[in-house]
C-alpha cells in the first residue's frame, strides 16, 4: 500500500525550508539591492570610508544627472539598436537554419551539425581575438554593422530551433508538399506557427543576453558615440575615483527594459519550456 | 480523372534497390489497392508516385502527362495519410482549404468549396474547430476532404484506416468505398490488411520486396493465386498448407491422417510440394482424415475449428457450418471438397495445380 502519510512533512522542516528559502533569496538579491542603494549614495556617502547601507538623504537627483554627465541617451539607444538587430537576425536566421538541420538530407549534414555544436563549447574568448582581426580587417570597427554581424546567429539558437522543430512530424511536411507547397512555404505555413513560443523564448534570450554584452563593445568600439549601456558606464570609472553611485543608476535603467521584456513575454518563454518538457 | 501509368518505375536508394524496374497501368476511376506484408515496398512506391521519394529510373504518367519529376503539388495528385497529417494549428476550415490557399484560389471562393466538401463529409458543425478536438474518424475525414478539395486527378490512401478502432475502420471502409465511386476517382490505396484490400479494391497488387506477385481483381486472387506467397496473403482465415507425401499416384496428408488424395493430371507427385486448401473447402465428412481439435470459434453463421500448436503457420483450420456440437480436444473427420485445393512446391512457391 501507499503511504500517504510519508507525503506530509512536518511543521518544523517546512518551516525550516521556508526560512532557509528566504535567506537564499535574500543573498541572491542582497548585490540588487546593494545597487539600488548606491545609486541613491551621494558622492560623500561613497568616499566616507564606510558601508552605507540605506543612505540618509537619497540622492534622487542621481536619476538626473547621469542623462547630463554622459550621453546616456544615446548609450540606451546604441543598447537598443544592437540587441533588438540581433535579437531580429536570429528569429530570422535560427529557425530557418534549425529546420535544415532538423528536417533535411544533405551530404556533410552531421559534420556541419557537429561544427555548429562545438561552437557552443568553445568559450567566447577563445574566438575573441580571430573575430577582431576580422572585423579590423573589414574596416568594422565602430560602426553597428561591426557589433551585430558577428552575433547575427548562434549555435545556441539554432540548435534549440532544431531540437523544437524535430518532434514535428514528417508527415506534416510531405502533406503540405502533396498538397502543393514548396519548401519556404511548408516552412512558413507549417513550421513557423508551431514555433512561436520557442522563438519568443530565443528572442527573449538572445535581447537580455545582448543587452547585457560588454565584452564584444569593449573591444571594438573606442568611440564614445557607438558605446552602447554596458561599456558607457565605464566612463564613470575615472582616473582616481569611481563614480559608483552614477554607475549603479545606469544599472539600474539597464535592467528595467529586461524587467519589462521579462514580464511581457514570460507566458510564451513558460509555455515554450512546457512544451520541451512534455515532447 | 485519368488513367495513371508506371512505365519502368524503379526506386534506390544508394545501392539498395527498394523498387525493380515495375510497369503497371490504372484505369481511369479504378480503385486499386497495393498490398503485401510490412517491408514490401508498397509505401515508398506510393511516395514515389505521389512525388515524395525521387524516382531513380522510370516514367509516371497520369493521363497524357508525364509527371515523374515534377514537385509533389505539380502531379494533380492528393494523398491521405496514416495518421491523417492534420495542421494542428489550422481550423478544419483552413486544413480543408489549404490546398486551394496554394493555388491562391480567391477568397470566397475556398470559403464555398469548403464549405461544400465539409458538409458532404458531416463536417459542417466542425468547421472552426482545431484538429485536437477531433475524433479519429472526424480527423479522418478531415484529411479526406483535404485531398478531395483539389479535384485532382488521382487520389493516394497511405494506410488510413490503421489508427482507428475495429468498428470505425469498418464504417470508413465503407465511407471510403462509396466516396471514391461517387467521384469516380483513381485511387491507389495502401495497406497491410488483405481483409481491407478485398473489401475495397477493383483491382489488388500484391507486393513483395517491391516486386509485383500478382495483380487482378480480388475473387481472381482469392480463386486463382499465382503462387504460394499470393495464396499464403490473400485470405482470412488463411490458407491451410499442408505437407504432400507422395503415394503411387496419389498424395498423402501427414497432418490430415487417413487423407489420400488422387494427384490431379499433368502432375507427378514428389516430396517437397505442398497442398493449399482454403477453410472453406476443408470441411467435416464422415470418411476423411482426422483433425484434432484445440480451438474452435463459433462466428455465429458458421464456426471454424483450429488444431493445436503454437506456430501460426502450421495451425490447420476447418470450416465446421452450422455444426457447432465440436469442442476443442475431440478430433473431427474432416475432406477437401473435390477440386477445390492448388499444390506449390515448396521452395520456389510456383504454383503446379
Amino acid at each position: 500500500m501507499y503511504d500517504r502519510s510519508r507525503d506530509r512533512v512536518p511543521l518544523w522542516l517546512r518551516i525550516s525550508i521556508g526560512a532557509l528559502l528566504v535567506i537564499a533569496v535574500f543573498l541572491a538579491m542582497l548585490p540588487f539591492l546593494y545597487m539600488v542603494s548606491l545609486s541613491l549614495q551621494s558622492d560623500a556617502d561613497l568616499f566616507s570610508g564606510e558601508v552605507v547601507v540605506i543612505p540618509e538623504q537619497p540622492q534622487w537627483l542621481n536619476y538626473i544627472t547621469i542623462w547630463e554627465e554622459a550621453p546616456f541617451a544615446r548609450f540606451i539607444l546604441n543598447s537598443f539598436v544592437i540587441a533588438g538587430a540581433i535579437s531580429f537576425l536570429h528569429v530570422v536566421f535560427d529557425p530557418l537554419i534549425g529546420y535544415v538541420f532538423a528536417k533535411m538530407q544533405f551530404p556533410g549534414r552531421r559534420i556541419m551539425f557537429a561544427a555548429l555544436l562545438s561552437t557552443l563549447m568553445l568559450p567566447f574568448f577563445i574566438r575573441l581575438v580571430p573575430l577582431y582581426i576580422l572585423t579590423a580587417e573589414v574596416g568594422l570597427l565602430n560602426t553597428y554593422t561591426g557589433l551585430i554581424l558577428p552575433f547575427a546567429m548562434s549555435g545556441f539558437g539554432i540548435f534549440l530551433m532544431r531540437q523544437f522543430i524535430l518532434p514535428i512530424p514528417d508527415d506534416l511536411l510531405d502533406a503540405a508538399r502533396v498538397d502543393g507547397g514548396g519548401e519556404l512555404r511548408v516552412f512558413w505555413d507549417i513550421v513557423l506557427p508551431q514555433l512561436y513560443p520557442a522563438i519568443a523564448t530565443l528572442a527573449l534570450l538572445t535581447f537580455v543576453f545582448q543587452f547585457n554584452e560588454f565584452l564584444w563593445p569593449l573591444v571594438v568600439v573606442s568611440s564614445e558615440q557607438m558605446r552602447p549601456i554596458t561599456t558607457g558606464l565605464t566612463l564613470f570609472n575615472q582616473e582616481y575615483f569611481t563614480r559608483w553611485n552614477l554607475t549603479a543608476v545606469g544599472g539600474m535603467l539597464m535592467f528595467i527594459p529586461c524587467l519589462l521584456l521579462f514580464l511581457f513575454a514570460q507566458r510564451f518563454f513558460i509555455r515554450s519550456v512546457m512544451l520541451s518538457g512534455m515532447k | 480523372m485519368s488513367k495513371l501509368s508506371l512505365v519502368g518505375v524503379r526506386k534506390c536508394y544508394g545501392t539498395f534497390e527498394a523498387i525493380p524496374s515495375l510497369d503497371l497501368e490504372i484505369a481511369d476511376g479504378e480503385f486499386c489497392v497495393f498490398v503485401g506484408p510490412s517491408g514490401c515496398g508498397k509505401s515508398t512506391l506510393l511516395r514515389t508516385i505521389v512525388g515524395l521519394e525521387e524516382l531513380t529510373e522510370g516514367q509516371i504518367h497520369i493521363g497524357e502527362r508525364e509527371v515523374g519529376r515534377l514537385s509533389p503539388g505539380d502531379r494533380s495528385m492528393a494523398m491521405v495519410f496514416q495518421n491523417y497529417a492534420l495542421y494542428p494549428h489550422m481550423t478544419v476550415a483552413q486544413n480543408i482549404g489549404y490546398p486551394l490557399k496554394l493555388a491562391r484560389v480567391s477568397k470566397p471562393e475556398i470559403k464555398k468549396r469548403t464549405d461544400e466538401v465539409a458538409r458532404s463529409l458531416g463536417l459542417g458543425a466542425l468547421l472552426e474547430r482545431k484538429p485536437a478536438e477531433l475524433s479519429g474518424g472526424q480527423r479522418q475525414r478531415v484529411a479526406i476532404g483535404r485531398a478531395v478539395i483539389r479535384e485532382p486527378e488521382a487520389f493516394l490512401f497511405d494506410e488510413p484506416l490503421s489508427n482507428l478502432d475495429a468498428e470505425l475502420r469498418v464504417k470508413m471502409r465503407l465511407e471510403i468505398a462509396e466516396m471514391q465511386r461517387r467521384l469516380g476517382a483513381t485511387t491507389i490505396y495502401v495497406t497491410h490488411d488483405q481483409v481491407e484490400a478485398m473489401t475495397l479494391a477493383d483491382r489488388i497488387v500484391v507486393l513483395r520486396d517491391g516486386r509485383i506477385e500478382q495483380v487482378g481483381p480480388p475473387l481472381e486472387l482469392y480463386d486463382n493465386p499465382r503462387n504460394l506467397f499470393v495464396a499464403r496473403f490473400i485470405g482470412s482465415p488463411a490458407m491451410n498448407l499442408l505437407e504432400v507425401v507422395p503415394r503411387g499416384a496419389d498424395m498423402q496428408l501427414p497432418q490430415l491422417e487417413g487423407l489420400v488424395v488422387p494427384t490431379p493430371a499433368g502432375v507427378t507427385p514428389r516430396p517437397g510440394m505442398l497442398l493449399g486448401v482454403r477453410p472453406e473447402h476443408l470441411n467435416p465428412v464422415e470418411d476423411g482424415g482426422s483433425l484434432t481439435v484445440g480451438a474452435v470459434e463459433h462466428l455465429g453463421g458458421t464456426s471454424f475449428a483450429y488444431t493445436a500448436g503454437s506456430e501460426g503457420d502450421d495451425r490447420l483450420c476447418a470450416e465446421l457450418g452450422e455444426n457447432r456440437t465440436v469442442v476443442p480436444g475431440t478430433t473431427v473427420r474432416v475432406g477437401i471438397r473435390e477440386g477445390r485445393y492448388f499444390l506449390f512446391e515448396r521452395n520456389s512457391g510456383t504454383r503446379l495445380y
